[in-house]
């Protein structure tokens, strides 16, 4: 069985969603540091996920019929931040607070981190049930003998 | 599967005394085909273990055979060899069966 | 005298296990990229290409080589482009699954019929 190429797929996924597990917690820890090490508030960051082609021989025989049909797995492309400027709020006792009495809070918005914390939870349970299933079907393939 | 060509063609016939035993190997007018029934499953033995060779090595190697290919290929060859041996027995049955028939 | 024991019904067992272990790739990879920005879900032309194995084991003649991979329409994209539908991804892959392991388990008992049948030869 192919498998090493079907694990490597399912497994860039697992790496994958897991940095995004990463930067969510990230994100929902400094949901409220107003001063950073670079200065101002902490920001908002995201990963950008783009496909990644997987060794495979299936997969090798369908990349030399046309790039478009390669079986992909996924990678994290890139980490940005959120442009979205921060969030103002009037504390004028607040130690960060500029001149006119506004502190600069993280465009974090925690409601949104806890749906993407759903969703990539939820892909990378698929992606273990994937493995489980590769590893179900090599199973049965190797009591073939009996 | 056509199980009737499991059995053996008829074995000769058995020899009264004082006649010359023919060779066994070579009974009257049956000798060569099954002389060469056995030689013909013997190559084909030898091909499926070969295959299954070349499976396994396919496998390990990560080419492009898949998991049930190889088994497959193992099976054949296991099964096959052990038809091979089974005919085997069969033949040396017969063989030895005429020679007690011998006075 | 190994022909005796192969026949075309085993032939179209494997060929019909590669097709769903092909199958299980794609939906895998559809799984991977189940958040990449702009992915079209993808799937086999399931009964075009079982019907070619079949055929093809039918004739004793190989497998094809590749098999046709087509645009899965089952969902609707969302927002970024992605047309994978976790949901209906996990259906097909349960599926999948469970008809490679009912094949695998049906040419293993084939097989150890035969295997019955030339050692029961007393």
């Amino acid at each position: 069985m192919d498998i090493h190429g079907t694990l490597d797929i399912s497994a860039s996924a697992l790496r994958a969603e897991r940095m995004r597990l990463d930067v969510i917690a990230s994100n929902l820890a400094n949901a409220t540091t107003t001063e950073t090490a670079e200065g101002g508030p902490y920001r908002r960051r995201n990963v950008v996920f783009a496909s990644q082609p997987v060794e495979s021989a299936f997969a090798d025989t369908l990349a030399s019929l046309g790039a478009d049909d390669a079986l992909q797995g996924v990678a994290v492309s890139g980490v940005t931040e959120d442009q979205t400027p921060p969030r103002m709020m009037f504390e004028p006792g607040h130690p960060d607070a500029n001149a006119e009495g506004y502190v600069a809070y993280p465009n974090v918005n925690p409601t949104l981190e806890m749906v993407d914390l759903l969703a990539a939870t939820r892909a990378y349970e698929a992606n273990v049930q994937a493995v489980n299933a590769t590893r179900r079907m090599a199973e049965s393939a190797l009591a073939i003998g009996g | 599967m056509d199980v009737t060509r499991l059995v053996p063609p008829a074995i000769p016939a058995p020899v009264r005394p004082g006649e010359v035993p023919a060779q066994p190997a070579a009974p009257a007018g049956q000798g060569a085909s099954f002389g060469e029934m056995l030689k013909d499953s013997l190559a084909q033995v030898d091909q499926l273990q070969h295959e299954a060779d070349h499976a396994i090595r396919d496998l390990a190697s990560g080419g492009t055979t898949t998991l049930h290919d190889t088994m497959l290929a193992l099976e054949k060859a296991e099964l096959s060899f052990r038809l091979m041996m089974q005919v085997r027995n069969k033949i040396v049955e017969a063989y030895q069966e005429v020679l007690r028939m011998q006075v | 005298m190994a022909d005796l024991l192969f026949d075309p019904t085993m032939r179209e067992l494997a060929s019909a296990l590669t097709l769903h272990q092909r199958r299980h790739e794609v939906i895998a990879a559809n799984l991977a990229n189940v958040e990449t920005p702009g992915f079209k879900a993808r799937d086999l032309d399931f009964a075009t290409a079982l019907k070619d194995a079949l055929g093809a084991a039918e004739r004793d003649e190989p497998p094809p080589e590749t098999t046709r991979v087509v645009e899965d329409r089952g969902a609707p994209a969302r927002a970024d482009g992605n047309t994978v539908d976790v949901d209906l991804q996990m259906a097909k892959l349960s599926g999948n699954g469970m008809s490679y392991v009912a094949l695998a388990r049906l040419l293993g008992k084939r097989i150890a019929l035969l295997r019955q049948a030339i050692e029961g030869v007393k």
